[in-house]
């Protein structure tokens, strides 16, 4: 073979790499992005959960004992109602972190004023229920968070942040503020 | 300025490293007793118990104690550390940790996706209270770990063809796809190495660097982008050690 088309193989093969790289780049933003969502997508069913638990078991078997008036059962309500209006990531999130402290709230307040609904089996599963909810929201919002943590490096990172840029893929935000560490101050109503 | 700067990044990373938890590594598939709250006839019972429940319907029980949990809530970490360690057949997600904390003196039982089934928590919270909490209350809480861990046996063997086939859905689809890219990077590193090697045999003077450079870099570089962006995919899983199945963990479980 001539030295000429040595070169242009060559030079084939370089350019070959370049755009598997491109491709290869590209569908792995893609790729992080739909994990991220997906992610996203499991925290949310979660709080849906603890809604629904919320709405169908709590309240109905507290309320047997505790006055609805009560400012607990108050606070988990509108937190509930919060949550079911909310339409951006932020509300949901945001009124999700207050669904899990105004039921914490509320399960402390029973343990402490009503021992015989904390003693009963019912309301011993629900509690069971509830924490384990509680438990995979916070698993499944620490994935989420995560999820994002990769993904913010990797499009800033060199050399990913120049296809980064070409495309169009932009940071990520996450709301480490709600991170549940400063939870709300609810369920500071006084029992009857 | 520049000390500020550095000092922030140092924080940053500190905080970073801080912020995962540091799992001890597991030296037993089923009973890793690292507190010492078994003795010798509760253990051997235990790894009996929990390997005939492996051979039977292929799920995972593990049993842990630690002396500390390092601050975390005890059900943040039997979660993370069924997780990390993999409890479970993967594809089936069907591990079972039992942890017991001795900082705090509780123990919870975490399920992986696959168990959360027949292992509902309000379940697991009902076992625990009716075999672990009278033994503990009387003084006895390692016989009341032994006892509520035959209970949660007997319930998989109960379920055994649930178990057996997992839950429906799973993460089957990113193994076939990434041994379509290893077979594609594969064919792709022969040819360069054929190319390469060609060009040496008939052609000495374009040079032993250039071959190199094509054969050795371009074969880097492909594999470093397929395995690369696979890489960042796989969250579930995570063999840690200990021979376990690499199941995932969702967060489902409860504690006394």
């Amino acid at each position: 073979m001539k030295k000429a088309t040595m070169i242009w193989i060559g030079v084939g093969i370089v350019v070959l790499i370049l755009v598997l790289w491109v491709i290869g780049g590209y569908n792995r933003f893609v790729t992080m992005d739909q994990n991220i969502q997906g992610k996203w997508s499991e925290v949310e069913s979660q709080y849906q959960r603890q809604s629904d638990l919320i709405y169908n078991q709590l309240i109905p078997t507290v309320s047997s004992s505790v006055k609805v008036e009560t400012q607990f059962v108050k606070d988990v309500i509108s937190a509930r109602t919060a949550y079911v209006g909310a339409t951006t990531q932020l509300q949901k999130d945001t009124a999700g972190q207050q669904m899990n402290a105004g039921v914490t709230a509320l399960v402390n307040a029973v343990a402490e004023n009503y021992p015989t609904l904390q003693a009963s089996t019912h309301y011993t599963q629900l509690i069971d229920e509830l924490a384990g909810t509680q438990n995979r929201i916070t698993t499944a919002r620490g994935r989420y968070i995560e999820g994002i943590q990769g993904y913010n490096t990797a499009i800033k990172r060199f050399p990913g942040n120049i296809l980064a840029g070409v495309f169009g893929f932009s940071g990520k935000e996450y709301y480490q503020s709600q991170s549940g560490t400063d939870t709300p101050s609810l369920g500071t109503g006084v029992l009857p | 300025m520049k000390r500020i700067v550095l000092s922030l990044f140092l924080v940053a990373l500190l905080v970073g490293i801080v912020s995962a938890i540091d799992f001890p590594v597991a030296t037993n598939q089923y009973v890793n007793d690292f507190d010492g709250v078994l003795n010798q006839v509760q253990k051997q019972e235990l790894i009996g118990l929990f390997y005939g429940v492996e051979q039977n319907t292929t799920a995972e029980i593990v049993f842990v104690s630690v002396s500390d949990l390092k601050g975390y809530d005890i059900s943040q970490y039997a979660t993370e550390l069924g997780q990390k360690w993999g409890v479970g057949k993967s594809d089936k997600d069907n591990g079972l940790v039992i942890l017991y904390a001795s900082d705090v003196g509780k123990i919870y039982v975490a399920t992986g996706y696959g168990l959360e089934g027949i292992l509902p928590d309000s379940k697991i919270g009902r076992i625990l209270d009716e075999n672990y909490v009278p033994l503990r209350d009387s003084g006895n809480f390692s016989d009341g770990i032994v006892l509520a861990s035959e209970v949660f046996a007997q319930e998989i063997f109960d379920n055994a063809d649930e178990v057996r086939s997992g839950k429906a859905g799973g993460q089957t689809t990113s193994f076939a796809s990434l041994v379509v890219l290893i077979f594609i990077g594969m064919i792709f590193v022969a040819l360069f190495i054929f190319f390469a090697s060609g060009i040496n045999r008939k052609k000495r003077g374009f040079g032993g660097f250039w071959n190199f450079f094509f054969a050795d870099f371009l074969a880097r570089m492909v594999l470093a982008s397929i395995l690369g962006g696979n890489r960042s995919s796989g969250s579930s899983g995570g063999f840690g050690g200990g021979g376990f199945g690499g199941g995932g963990f969702g967060g489902g479980g409860a504690g006394r």
